[in-house]
């Protein structure tokens, strides 16, 4: 892609953040969004606008490091902006660097937690922990992140570089780095005060789940990307249909992952909290 | 299903955990067959170290009342020859009868301490 596209979509991008930040979260629309339900009890749908919060704070400041980073790096080693694939590898493009950087910050997100106080009991649930959604994602996702990798290594074997192989093994490394997510999202400490807390607890842990499976398939489809970059000049338009697909699905499963209520979740004028009897 | 361990008690939390997890099973709570949460992930869940965890499942299994299968986990096998006891009850009522006493409480404020802590966990 030419450096005046580049410059465009940076500033969609920030653009888009803008807008995103000014526009006022509907905790309602947000909590039965994530309790599936409508009838969301006030005290519980606290507990799911902090967490959304919380969660969009560190994915927007991780996302706009990463892009800062992509940027700074692309026109530093060389001279120019290019968004998705290049010359310069995925550490010069702002897309994928955006994308590791919500990444980290989903991480950080899912990983903060209150220190317990010290001289106080601690209760917990006997009941095993659920396994995450997003299983099919997450092997969709490896399944792309290994084909890529090893066709990074063909290319390299048949004498067309490491290139591609060294940016299909930074983006499966980002693919890792969700795994590492997913995990830490999976076996953080339960909250068993109640059933109740249960309940809320289960439902934090499958959408963090879900949205981190989303974002380890849009790493994947980056890595294929990257590969398709690679592929020889005779591969024509192969070469185009891949390392398109690849950056047209990172960013269908970056909107996916997104945070946010798709628009077929019921506004909030239909959503009424439940006062606890 | 709900343990509840209190570091601050004179009982080690060791026992507290095994005591608990023993009487769900006794009980049949906790039926023959169902999993019980990994090491790691109780460990985490208490805040205790998972040493300590792991010492209360081998001492299940010791018992007969829980099997490890590495890998697959751990799952109670049930309550062999033992059964829930009145006399546990009991037990535990004359310790806590004898606390109320060396505090030199009424009888009410034991009464309504009792009320207290059933209410905080919840219906039986």
């Amino acid at each position: 892609m030419t450096a005046w596209l580049g410059v465009l979509v940076v500033l969609l991008v920030a653009a888009f953040v803008v807008l995103g930040m000014g526009r006022p979260a509907d905790r309602r629309r947000d909590a039965a969004w994530l309790a599936g339900t409508a009838l969301v009890p006030p005290d519980e749908a606290e507990v799911y606008a902090r967490y959304l919060a919380r969660l969009r704070a560190h994915r927007r400041i991780g996302g706009l490091l990463g892009v800062a980073f992509g940027v700074t790096v692309g026109i530093a080693w060389g001279g120019t902006l290019t968004v998705g694939i290049g010359r310069n590898g995925p550490l010069a493009d702002p897309l994928f660097c955006g994308i590791a950087g919500v990444l980290l910050g989903a991480l950080s997100a899912e990983t903060y937690r209150l220190r317990l106080p010290l001289a106080a009991g601690a209760s917990a649930s006997l009941a095993p922990r659920p396994a995450l959604p997003g299983g099919t994602q997450v092997t969709a996702a490896r399944w792309l992140a290994g084909l890529a990798v090893a066709g990074g290594l063909a290319l390299l074997v048949a004498g067309r570089g490491a290139g591609a192989l060294a940016a299909t093994l930074i983006c499966a490394v980002a693919a890792g780095l969700c795994a590492l997510t997913r995990h830490a999202v999976r076996h953080r400490r339960r909250a068993a005060l109640a059933p109740r807390a249960l309940v809320v607890d289960g439902n934090l842990r499958a959408f963090a789940g879900r949205t981190v499976a989303w974002l380890e398939v849009a790493c994947g489809a980056l890595a294929v990307a990257w590969f398709g970059s690679g592929l020889p000049d005779g591969a024509g338009v192969l070469a185009v249909v891949v390392s398109l697909g690849g950056l047209v699905g990172a960013v269908v499963c970056l909107v996916k992952a997104s945070p946010r209520p798709p628009r077929r979740v019921a506004p909030a004028d239909v959503v009424r909290p439940v006062v606890d009897a | 299903m709900i343990v509840h361990v209190d570091p601050a008690s004179p009982v080690p939390v060791f026992e507290q955990l095994r005591g608990q997890i023993e009487r769900l099973v006794v009980a049949g709570t906790l039926a023959p067959g169902a999993p019980l949460p990994t090491i790691r992930d109780l460990a985490t869940d208490l805040g205790l170290a998972r040493g300590t965890v792991a010492r209360v499942y081998d001492e299940l299994a010791r018992d007969g009342l829980v099997e490890t299968r590495g890998r697959h986990g751990t799952r109670v096998l049930g309550p062999g020859r033992r059964r829930a006891a009145a006399g546990d009850v009991d037990a535990a009522a004359d310790a806590f009868a004898v606390v109320v006493r060396q505090l030199g409480l009424p009888d009410d404020a034991g009464h309504a301490a009792l009320d207290a802590a059933l209410q905080r966990l919840g219906a039986g």
